[in-house]
């Protein structure tokens, strides 16, 4: 477990005395420690945890610095989930975050940022915290920091202003097809926010050029459709697992969709905010 | 030329426009092609089992081929991807993809 | 463990008056070490030091012996009053200007992140419990002495940290245990008008843990420098 140590007003180089001395007299000395500091008093700081052999990470909060001391050679744990698809990441990175004390962090890596965006939900639907994200190379990352899932408080009023709609149909079926974006023009209309989650054969909806040959008589065609409610801010996820079922990537989506996992979808039916609907 | 596969195809045409009416109705899709055939190839197949003329019999077992394509060339896109909703398909397409196949025996037979 | 030769060594090498004092944060009243009872009267915490210090006094006080709230606020005992934690009763009595200078140095001012039932209070020769942290009152050179002897093992410099505010309870106390470092505190209107820090006393908080090198270090100071 990371030990804490409150020295707000404590500038440099006191800081950085005090910084010392606890790492001198630590009770367990492969532990990881955070300091708590004020702006400005981190300097000279990384001298004295490479002197005692920590490697440092800074992290700012509003009106105070923290800085990280991890014992070198002990790093922060990181997991590379490339080429790995939905659900695997989610659970993979569930599976260790599980295991880890209260306070340690897990550095999630992957060529995908649509994976990385999914372990996001996942890890912060677990109570746990997302505290850095960005791109080294080639890979998308994350860190996450594990805490105690909170239970929840008091049920608050929650305006439910947003919508979701599950399609588990795709161009095989133009009506539930329609319905979709019919009904996502409906929700806008009345200014609920949309997202709409496209699941088993819905994923062909999704795939470039598809839409496009769907066409009631009565109705516009189904891409121009899609494509309106897009422009109208909805958001619109393929889902991974299913695309893959189907042989369908990335690259193959129309624009404006991502594909999503299942920690998404779960994060998305879970929130209060949402009205879900099934056609 | 055995007319008896003619017969069945003639059978299967009527037979398919009302499920294939069913099932289109699921596509939302312009089959101009497919039905253009379709109307074509079930005239020259009624022609063909009333007169028995050789040429006629050629003629309707193309278009009967012909009308089996157009709906799979419209058609793949949907059936490729919609692994839920393809058995709602099953019953029109079990029976049109016979036509093919009996199109053949009626002039080689 | 027992701190009882520690204890009196450190009393005869530095020449101190009175004992180091042993100082436990109990979590519940379970944690209160057996035998203890109660301080036979409402008093501060840095009263409480100085009797145990100088009058040999063992015991508990729990929220209602504590008459400082300040003091038992930054030890968890009870939450701190509004009133203390805002900085206006600082500023108020006239130790900041500004009430937001005020407020920065109360927000500051090292606070237990946990709660306690009670603070525990023995002379360190006599203590059956393992202190958190075991306070000195030393003159500036035997406050000296056990600096030295502190940096005697690994060397380097030491730094304290203190405001002129709740010294004894938050900088030698709370700080102490939080950190698990040594630190010099100077006093404070409180503890120096109420519990009769002298003139040329100041405060120190070591962690019970350091106690055995200090004391080995002062016997080579006193070999070395007589």
């Amino acid at each position: 477990m990371a030990k804490t140590v409150r020295a707000i007003g404590i500038p440099a180089p006191n800081a950085g005395i005090l910084a010392g001395n606890v790492l001198k007299n630590l009770d367990n000395p492969g532990e990881e420690v955070r300091f708590v500091l004020s702006p400005g008093a981190e300097v000279g700081l990384d001298a004295v945890a490479r002197k005692h052999g920590y490697t440092l990470e800074f992290t700012k909060a509003d009106a105070a610095v923290e800085a990280r001391m991890v014992p070198s050679g002990k790093s922060m744990e990181e997991v590379d989930v490339s080429g790995d698809f939905c659900p695997g990441p989610v659970i993979t990175v569930g599976n260790i975050l599980a295991g880890l004390p209260v306070g340690e962090r897990l550095k999630v890596k992957s060529t995908s940022a649509d994976t990385i965006a999914d372990v996001a939900a996942a890890v912060t639907s677990s109570g746990s915290k997302v505290v850095g994200e960005g791109v080294e190379g080639d890979r998308h990352y994350l860190v996450a920091e594990k805490a105690e899932k909170q239970a929840a408080g008091a049920a608050a009023a929650v305006d439910r202003d947003r919508v979701l709609i599950v399609q588990g149909n795709g161009i095989g079926n133009a009506e539930r097809a329609y319905a979709t974006f019919i009904f996502s023009k409906v929700a806008q209309s009345m200014g609920r926010k949309v997202t709409i989650f496209l699941l088993m054969d819905g994923v062909s909806i999704a795939k470039k050029g598809n839409a496009a040959a769907v066409k009631h008589p009565a109705f516009d065609r189904l891409d121009r459709l899609m494509a309106e409610v897009v422009a109208a801010g909805a958001t619109v996820y393929a889902c991974e697992l299913s695309a893959k079922f189907r042989g369908i990537e990335q690259a193959d989506l129309a624009d404006g969709v991502k594909l999503a996992g299942a920690a998404t979808y779960l994060q998305l039916l879970s929130d209060p905010a949402y009205t879900v609907v099934n056609f | 030329m055995d007319m008896t596969y003619q017969v069945i195809a003639l059978a299967i045409l009527v037979s398919s426009t009302v499920t294939g009416f069913i099932t289109f109705r699921m596509l939302g899709m312009k089959l101009a092609p497919h039905f253009g055939a379709l109307i074509l190839a079930l005239v020259a197949t009624l022609a063909a089992v009333a007169t028995g003329i050789g040429a006629i019999v050629y003629a309707a077992a193309f278009l009967q081929v012909i009308v089996a394509l157009t709906a799979f060339t419209q058609m793949w896109e949907t059936l490729k991807y919609s692994f839920q909703t393809s058995p709602g398909y099953g019953p029109h397409l079990a029976l049109v993809m016979m036509l093919p196949v009996l199109a053949v025996a009626a002039v080689a037979l | 463990m027992s701190y009882t030769t520690t204890s009196r060594e450190l009393i005869d090498l530095l020449g101190l008056k009175g004992s180091p004092v042993a100082v436990k944060l109990a979590k519940t009243a379970s944690d209160v070490p057996a035998g203890y009872q109660k301080v036979p009267e409402k008093s501060r915490h840095c009263q409480f030091v100085q009797d145990a210090r100088l009058k040999g006094l063992k015991g508990y006080a729990a929220r209602e012996e504590h008459v400082c709230k300040g003091g038992a606020g930054v030890m968890g005992i009870e939450p701190l009053p509004p009133s203390v934690a805002d900085g206006s009763t600082y500023h108020k009595l006239g130790n900041f200007k500004t009430s937001e200078g005020a407020l920065d140095t109360v927000t500051a001012i090292p606070k237990c992140a946990e709660t306690h039932y009670a603070s525990v209070y023995s002379p360190l020769e006599t203590a059956e419990f393992e202190p958190d942290v075991v306070v000195v009152v030393a003159t500036p050179r035997q406050a000296l002495r056990l600096t030295q002897a502190y940096l005697h093992a690994a060397g380097g410099r030491i730094s304290s940290d203190y405001s002129g505010i709740q010294s004894i309870c938050a900088d030698a106390v709370v700080a102490v245990k939080e950190r698990g470092v040594p630190n010099m505190t100077l006093g404070c209107n409180g503890s120096r008008k109420n519990s009769g820090i002298a003139e040329d006393e100041v405060i120190m908080g070591i962690p019970p843990k350091n106690l055995a090198a200090i004391v080995e270090a002062l016997k080579v100071f006193a070999g070395k420098w007589g």
